[in-house]
């Protein structure tokens, strides 16, 4: 029964908006979740970069109860890096 | 409104998920999964999905610097000019660079010395990063008693909103310059400020350094700097930095104006 109603949820998840999956795991039992988070993030994997933000976003706001940071690590990194380049030689040593 | 509500409630009912796999956090084993990651029943990393127009993580930058430095106490008070070339080399969560540079001092150019480094990240949370790394300075400027010194650094970066962190570091050289006229000793930086995002292209950070000469004669030497990174593109970028010396009678201050190309 059980096995049952996990393959509806996942037939039907094939059909249906992100609210609505969203919705589904977090009803889903807790031990079935991950398989239906894993089954969205394929989904969210195909989708175009704007509704894949979108996606992820109410899934945080959802899962962490706050909005998603759209942030860059790897520019920040960068910018880090770029910026943090010491100037040893002439300022500190003449 | 309504929708917020909705959501919050929801929250409230179900346990978090901070690595939003479907497993929550109190019994998930491997809290920070990155989340194109499909897990087990544990939380834990099974593989990972491949977006499909994602670029590798790795990418090069090339960056050219010009420096004028300004020393109240050289008895000519003459700027002196530099230039440099960095080369960075990112490798998912290594940081490999090259510098080379040239002096232009009292009409005499030559060459600067060349750093290597290597960079560790390591991100602690989504949050919260630490880059330890180590470095060598070969000695290619042509001064007598240049040699190679080398350190390690460290630096610490915490995000506590989206824009806006907070940042400390330190950097220790050991220095085996030889000089007959005066003892040297090796020399330990330390840093601390804030950093902003402006906007998506605009960046600028405030900084405290403190830094201790090679030269045993001279004092700590306490500075305040102030960054500005601008993105033009996806490709282009520049920056400029601002360094003042406080807390002496003879004032240094610097500026530093570099531009960059990212390659992918």
């Amino acid at each position: 029964m059980k096995k049952f109603i996990l393959w509806i949820f996942l037939i039907s998840s094939l059909y249906s908006n992100i609210d609505e999956e969203i919705d589904k795991i977090q009803k889903a039992p807790i031990k079935d979740r991950y398989k239906l988070m894993n089954i969205l993030k394929e989904k969210i994997v195909k989708m175009k970069e704007e509704e894949r933000l979108k996606s992820i976003s109410k899934l945080k706001l959802v899962t962490q109860g706050k909005m998603i940071k759209h942030k860059d690590d790897k520019k920040r990194i960068q910018i880090d890096t770029i910026l943090d380049n010491r100037i040893k030689s002439t300022l500190k040593e003449d | 409104m309504r929708y917020l509500v909705i959501i919050l409630f929801t929250t409230s009912i179900y346990s978090l998920d901070y690595d939003m796999d479907g497993v929550p956090d109190d019994i998930d084993v491997c809290n920070y999964t990155p989340f194109f990651d499909r897990v087990g029943s544990n939380g834990c990393s099974v593989d990972r999905l491949t977006l499909p127009n994602d670029k590798d993580s790795n990418s090069i930058d090339i960056v050219l610097g010009y420096n004028i430095s300004h020393n109240d106490e050289s008895p000519e008070k003459e700027d002196i000019y530099s230039s440099s070339i960095l080369l960075n080399y990112y490798s998912n969560s290594w940081i490999y660079g090259i510098k080379v540079g040239f002096l232009d001092k009292e009409d005499k150019n030559s060459a600067d010395d060349t750093t290597i480094n290597i960079k560790k990240i390591i991100q602690l949370n989504q949050d919260f990063r630490f880059t330890i790394g180590m470095f060598i300075d070969i000695p290619t400027n042509n001064f007598d008693g240049n040699r190679v010194d080398y350190g390690i650094s460290e630096a610490i970066n915490y995000y506590f909103s989206e824009d806006m962190s907070i940042f400390a570091g330190g950097q220790y050289t050991i220095v085996n310059d030889v000089n007959n006229m005066e003892n040297i000793h090796n020399q330990f930086n330390s840093y601390i400020g804030i950093g902003y995002f402006v906007s998506k292209k605009i960046y600028i950070n405030f900084y405290y350094e403190n830094d201790r000469s090679k030269f045993y004669i001279k004092h700590r030497i306490n500075t305040i700097n102030s960054g500005l990174f601008y993105q033009f593109n996806k490709d282009w970028f520049a920056s400029l930095k601002y360094i003042q010396e406080i807390f002496d009678e003879d004032l240094h201050n610097n500026i530093d104006f570099q531009i960059g190309y990212t390659f992918w």
